[in-house]
């Protein structure tokens, strides 16, 4: 014969539930999980991530701020180990600053094309924006004269 | 006559992978030639269970396919094409709204496949249905043809194998520790297991822990909310996120575990209730979709979502030991019905039943 499960009494212990969450006098806490937002981390890229368009003109903005890439850091520090950095400088600045001057110019144009493609979605956005909004006015103009004539015929 | 197994991805360690694995063993010992076809096959599986669907022989019209559906992939187009009986897997697709700013390809998969599972429907000559659940979902869909619940073939074996020693040292403190298995996304509402861990920790048990074993890949932002959430909230440090683990730290999770909780909004099954019933952990659940079907009268079902009602809940089951002991004796019968013997014949006996007609 097969065991046959125990009925819990359900109902009794959601009673006593009830008591307890009065007595314990619980404070609901005003933290909603909707309102929990986070930023990509700094170093992660996020594919399969939803396309947000204020997200895209907030990297645009983020790859504005960074575009120039520095030459060379601040010196400081160990007086001796400083003029030695120094003289290294000199030496291969004749080699580095055009690489870094390159770098900063194809730097600048990704930053461009990248703010012509936000221009583009927001444009597109807009289009959209306002031939759903045309839409709904024809709609309601139906509507509305639809429910003119209900009225008449009653 | 042949029967295929189908599937986009066949995945190692997950529970589509695991039953079509076991089943194609139940067709083996019951003397039918058989082979599984994915167009993905994890290469951390056995050398053997399943080769690459670009190489599936030309399909007969004696032969079955059984084609397991649970995302969105160009192969559900293509089950009508083939001239055989078809048998639908229907393990449930994801509503893609859970997706809906946290994955597009998520988002996209499940729409897919949602679509594709309502246009299958001419195609399916049976259907198995995990769950009454799912079953209910298909005939939503309007498939017209017999669909027999057939629960997920659970390796039940593996989970006698050694746990992680260190994972349990390093949770057996002392603290109470409440668990929920499964992946981190949002249709698993593991921000209304923090909500309620939240009011358990803060007026009932300073001294507990919260456990999120599940993988997070593809859902980082969702992760990073709740561990943003968790910390506002004052649990830093009592929230756990696993992430990917390896098999022998789940184990050691189940080992440590003194209560199972799940919030989940959406499930096609839930294999992890079944864990925590092989385990002896209490189960306690919020009552949706697939949930009260598995735990099939077991368990606890949360007829109140509030979370301060959950964590009164845990409180109960951790301390009343009657209630607790009858939980745990409810579920060890329910068990039963997951039995794998029991499930194969099942699955043989519909399998020829459909073979015959």
């Amino acid at each position: 014969m097969a065991e046959e499960m125990i009925k819990i009494d359900i109902e009794a212990i959601m009673a006593d539930i009830r008591k307890n969450i009065e007595e314990r006098g619980y404070e609901e806490t005003d933290l909603k999980f909707a309102e929990v937002e986070v930023q990509g981390k700094e170093g992660t890229l996020l594919l399969g991530e939803m396309f947000q368009i204020d997200e895209l003109s907030s990297w645009i903005v983020k790859m504005d701020d960074v575009k120039n890439v520095a030459c060379w850091r601040p010196l400081g520090g160990n007086p001796v180990k400083t003029f030695i950095k120094k003289v290294i400088r000199k030496c291969i600045k004749w080699y580095v600053e055009p690489i870094v001057e390159d770098q900063n110019r194809y730097n600048h144009y990704t930053v461009c094309a990248m703010a012509q493609v936000f221009s583009k979605f927001a444009e597109n956005q807009d289009a959209r924006i306002k031939e759903l909004e045309e839409q709904v006015e024809r709609l309601s103009k139906t509507c509305g004269q639809q429910l003119t004539e209900q009225s008449k015929e009653n | 006559m042949r029967i295929f197994q189908l599937l986009p991805v066949i995945a190692f360690g997950d529970a589509v992978g695991n039953d079509t694995r076991a089943l194609k063993n139940a067709l083996i010992e019951a003397g039918y030639e058989t082979e599984i076809y994915a167009d993905v096959v994890d290469a951390r599986l056995p050398k053997g269970t399943a080769k690459r669907y670009d190489m599936m022989p030309k399909v007969e019209d004696d032969d079955i396919i059984l084609y397991h559906l649970s995302t969105g992939h160009k192969m559900n187009y293509s089950l009508e094409n083939y001239p055989c009986r078809k048998i639908i897997m229907y393990h449930n697709v994801t509503p893609a709204k859970y997706f809906d700013g946290y994955n597009r390809d998520g988002y996209e998969n499940c729409r897919q496949g949602i679509r594709a599972a309502r246009l299958m429907r001419t195609a399916a000559d049976f259907c198995f249905a995990d769950s009454e659940y799912n079953k209910q979902e298909l005939i939503g869909y309007g498939y017209q043809c017999d669909i027999e619940v057939l629960p997920i073939l659970i390796p039940f074996e593996d989970y006698a194998k050694e746990p992680n020693k260190k994972t349990v040292k390093a949770f057996s403190d002392g603290k109470t520790n409440i668990l929920f298995t499964g992946r981190i996304v949002p249709n698993k509402k593991q921000e209304d297991l923090i909500t309620s861990f939240y009011y358990y920790n803060r007026y009932i048990n300073k001294d507990s822990r919260l456990i999120l074993a599940g993988s997070y890949v593809g859902m980082e932002r969702y992760k990073d909310r709740l561990e943003k959430y968790a910390q506002e909230l004052g649990l830093e440090g009592r929230v756990y996120f696993s992430g990917m683990s390896k098999f022998n730290d789940i184990l050691a999770y189940y080992r440590v575990a003194d209560v199972f909780l799940s919030m989940s909004e959406h499930e096609g099954f839930c294999v992890p209730l079944v864990e925590a019933m092989y385990f002896d952990i209490p189960v306690l659940a919020r009552d949706t979709s697939a949930i009260a079907g598995t735990l099939g009268g077991s368990g606890i079902l949360l007829s109140d979502n509030h979370p301060m009602v959950a964590a009164e809940m845990i409180h109960r089951i951790v301390t009343d030991k009657e209630l607790r002991n009858t939980v745990i004796r409810n579920q060890q019968i329910r068990l039963k019905d997951f039995d794998n013997k029991k499930i194969q014949k099942q699955f043989l006996d519909a399998m020829e039943r459909f073979i015959n007609k």
